[in-house]
């Protein structure tokens, strides 16, 4: 029977609700980043870059526009006849259906999927991260320790360490103890949410996992504790490199602005190692004269007479005369008129900034409630909206 | 236009262009930051409704093959129809000529047979346009012309030189052409022919075999012209923008004069999407001592310099203290400290070390051949 050693899983079913209103309408794997790209280009770029061509997307809430984004995994050369990209959504089976209620369950309920290709390991990754990584050094890993699951883990500052998962190992790397976003951490390893498992070893778990009616079949919380527990081979992988979770308005809007570092963490130009995306079908950027651009990122389709400092520049977006754009992030296909000035902002997709309106500029008058999704300044526009000429939106609001 | 085909010639032109068509043909040549020159036609095509495309190659296809590829990126990697290339007529070879010439034809006769179109619109591959070709083919097909040629309106004051081996038509009040003529200095008509034509499959098909038995030969042009008084053809006016680049000079012309706002948004949008082959490079980077006017510059680009009235393609850098003005630079150049570029076409892969200046002039541009390191 034809085979494939290893296939990945993106679990890309996350809500993202502390995204705001750039999740109303979008799964937060489709939410844009970088100019070009959107989060779930980093997994699956991964997946391609390290051999791995045969990727279950597993989708829950707003799929529509992640679905046609991914499409028939064409951009990321995913578009096979033995494997490729399969988005893989809850569906009603003869007796019942139910969501995906937890991480390991939205994996238990596409067994049939995995069985397809009847593989000897399986990848399970999230959707929601910004890295780049080869999967297959991880893989080998695995192999030379025999082990029955790898996780991969990276180094994070003491003080976030009890919002992940925290392991200790022995000196083979292999782990001895394993906590779930532990109030009091015992070491700074973070699992990043990329796990590499035996598939047969897997199987088993998931299914007693699901059989279990006080689990809350999450991979975190329960297979992972109950495999340790059971004496499994379970290794820890050292990743090391830039991994940034872009959960909050917060992160997002520091991962755009760390691609402008002048050594950034995330090289985008690696030409060993690209980031594929769907292609927007624009023309090359221009900029007029009287236009002054300093440490940003333009893509196609843009055209700039304002000025631009610090700040990504996504395709299709229009930048008017005497607009000064600071520290800010535009979605795809944002308009911005003549004599605006925008700071610190996230302009959501088409949304029109009109003539002379401020945004991000002054802070909030005494008596109005800064967003709960925004902080340290940031202003958050949502996608389709047309700020009317002359406004002025104070510093930690959200527009929707 | 589900009846119609395209036949697109990629005619391997070997004089005028230096060493940009010495390993590539005309139709590969990179055009407008991110294009290649024969994305605008296939583009029309499809943008019109053709599912169907043949191109027929001269000399020099390799480029081109590459570029065009499966025809995915133009939505042509189709069981039904779909892309074809058509490699050139082996005797025709050593002749060498750009005009489309019945003899070239006859590689596509097959491919002319097979496919269920009743109608072929044809082209070659060096112009500059958006077109959509549903109107003049709907005036065709009511019309029961058996041959459709667009043509534009030459302004009265327009330039002169180019004209040489241009025909133009003389038509009547319905439109019907009734003289096809090459330029003389005694010209009368206004009427230039854009040597795009619509035209009946199997009139075509006739006039391939007809000329490979009795040995008739010529261009298109010529062909109809021979056969204009006794047959139906008409006449189509194309208004839209259309450069036409028959050498290096009206290349570097088609590149700036894309710089014009009015041009840009109705070249690259108006009717339909320009689509070329994708790169996959990360946006472009402007750094801290970056000046940039009136340029287009495509996706993977490095720019911390000057750059004026130029034409960037993707990955190129320009390093802090290097001067680029009305220059067109291919795909993957690099430009060094303190140099400087005025009129200059750089092709790809080209690094300009430091300090170096190379001047040239508007009518005699410098031209820098792939690859060299100056």
């Amino acid at each position: 029977m034809r085979k494939k050693e290893c296939i990945a899983l993106i679990l890309a079913g996350g809500q993202g609700s502390r995204l705001g209103v750039l999740t109303k309408k979008v799964a937060k794997p489709a939410v844009n980043f970088g100019g070009k790209y959107r989060i779930i280009d980093f997994p699956l770029s991964n997946c391609t870059n390290s051999n791995i061509d045969t990727v279950g997307v597993l989708t829950q809430y707003q799929p529509l526009e992640l679905n046609s984004y991914i499409g028939s995994g064409q951009p990321w050369d995913l578009d096979r006849s033995f494997g490729g990209v399969y988005l893989l959504p809850p569906y009603m089976k003869a007796e019942a259906g139910t969501w995906y209620k937890g991480t390991a369950n939205a994996i238990y309920q596409n067994m049939n999927f995995i069985q397809m290709f009847n593989p000897d390991y399986v990848l399970i990754l999230s959707g929601d991260h910004i890295y780049k990584m080869n999967y297959a050094k991880m893989v080998d890993f695995h192999i030379e320790n025999n082990a029955d699951a790898t996780i991969s883990c990276i180094k994070v500052p003491w003080d976030q360490a009890s919002r992940f998962g925290i392991m200790k190992t022995d000196k083979t790397l292999r782990i001895t103890e394993f906590f779930e976003k532990p109030k009091n951490p015992v070491s700074n390893m973070a699992s990043m949410g990329v796990y590499v498992f035996k598939w047969e070893v897997l199987k088993e778990y998931l299914i007693k996992d699901e059989e279990d009616p006080r689990s809350s079949n999450d991979f975190g919380k329960n297979v992972i504790p109950t495999m340790l527990h059971d004496g499994k081979r379970m290794f820890a992988y050292n990743f090391k490199g830039y991994w940034k979770d872009v959960g909050t308005v917060y992160s997002l809007w520091e991962a755009n602005m760390e691609l402008l570092h002048k050594k950034p963490g995330m090289n985008l130009f690696d030409r060993s190692w690209r980031i594929y995306s769907k292609n927007a079908i624009q023309p090359p950027h221009y900029t007029a004269d009287g236009a002054v651009i300093k440490d940003s990122m333009i893509t196609e389709g843009s055209v700039i007479y304002g000025k631009v400092k610090n700040s990504v520049i996504s395709s299709g977006v229009k930048i008017g005369k005497n607009t000064v754009i600071e520290d800010s992030v535009l979605f795809p296909s944002v308009v911005v008129e003549d004599n605006c000035v925008i700071k610190k902002a996230i302009i959501g997709e088409r949304s029109v900034v009109r003539q002379n309106s401020r945004i991000g500029v002054e802070d909030m008058i005494e008596g109005q409630i800064p967003s709960k999704m925004c902080s340290d300044g940031i202003v958050l526009i949502g996608s389709d909206i047309v700020v009317k000429s002359g406004s002025d939106i104070a510093k930690n609001v959200m527009v929707e | 236009m589900k009846d119609a085909l395209g036949i697109i010639f990629a005619e391997g032109t070997d004089t005028g262009f230096g060493s940009l068509t010495s390993k590539r043909s005309l139709a590969a040549v990179p055009i407008a930051s991110r294009y290649r020159i024969i994305d605008f036609i296939l583009s029309s095509m499809v943008n019109s409704g053709i599912t169907n495309v043949g191109i027929i190659t001269q000399r020099n296809y390799k480029s081109l093959m590459d570029h065009v590829g499966t025809g995915k990126e133009w939505d042509l990697n189709r069981k039904i129809g779909g892309l074809l290339l058509i490699p050139p007529t082996p005797s025709r070879d050593i002749i060498g000529s750009d005009k489309v010439d019945l003899l070239d034809l006859a590689g596509a006769l097959g491919f002319l047979e097979r496919s269920p179109q009743k109608y072929v619109v044809l082209s070659k591959s060096h112009l500059i346009c958006n077109l959509n070709f549903t109107d003049a083919f709907e005036k065709h097909v009511n019309s029961n012309a058996i041959v459709t040629i667009l043509y534009q309106e030459l302004e009265p004051e327009g330039e002169i030189s180019g004209l040489k081996n241009r025909y133009f038509l003389t038509t009547d009040e319905n439109d019907k052409i009734t003289q096809i003529k090459a330029y003389t200095s005694t010209n009368e008509s206004n009427k230039i022919s854009l040597d795009i034509y619509i035209i009946n499959k199997d009139f075509l098909i006739y006039l391939i075999r007809d000329g490979l038995a009795s040995g008739e030969r010529g261009s298109l042009s010529e062909v109809f012209a021979r056969r204009v008084e006794h047959m139906k053809m008409i006449g189509y006016v194309a208004r839209d923008f259309v450069a036409r680049i028959d050498s290096i000079k009206t290349f570097y012309q088609a590149n700036m004069v894309i710089l014009q706002k009015e041009i840009r948004e109705k070249l690259f949008f108006e009717p339909g999407r320009i689509y070329t082959k994708v790169k996959d490079e990360a946006p472009s980077k402007y750094m801290k001592s970056a000046v940039v006017k009136n340029s287009l510059i495509a996706d993977g680009c490095v720019i911390d310099g000057y750059v004026e009235n130029s034409i960037i393609f993707r990955g190129v850098k320009v390093v802090k203290g290097a001067r680029v003005t009305n220059s067109i630079i291919m795909q993957g150049s690099e430009i060094q400290e303190n140099a400087t570029l005025e009129h200059v076409i750089l092709d790809k892969e080209v690094i300009i070390r430091q300090d170096i200046r190379l001047t040239g002039q508007k009518s005699y541009l410098v031209l820098i051949d792939k690859g060299a390191i100056v």
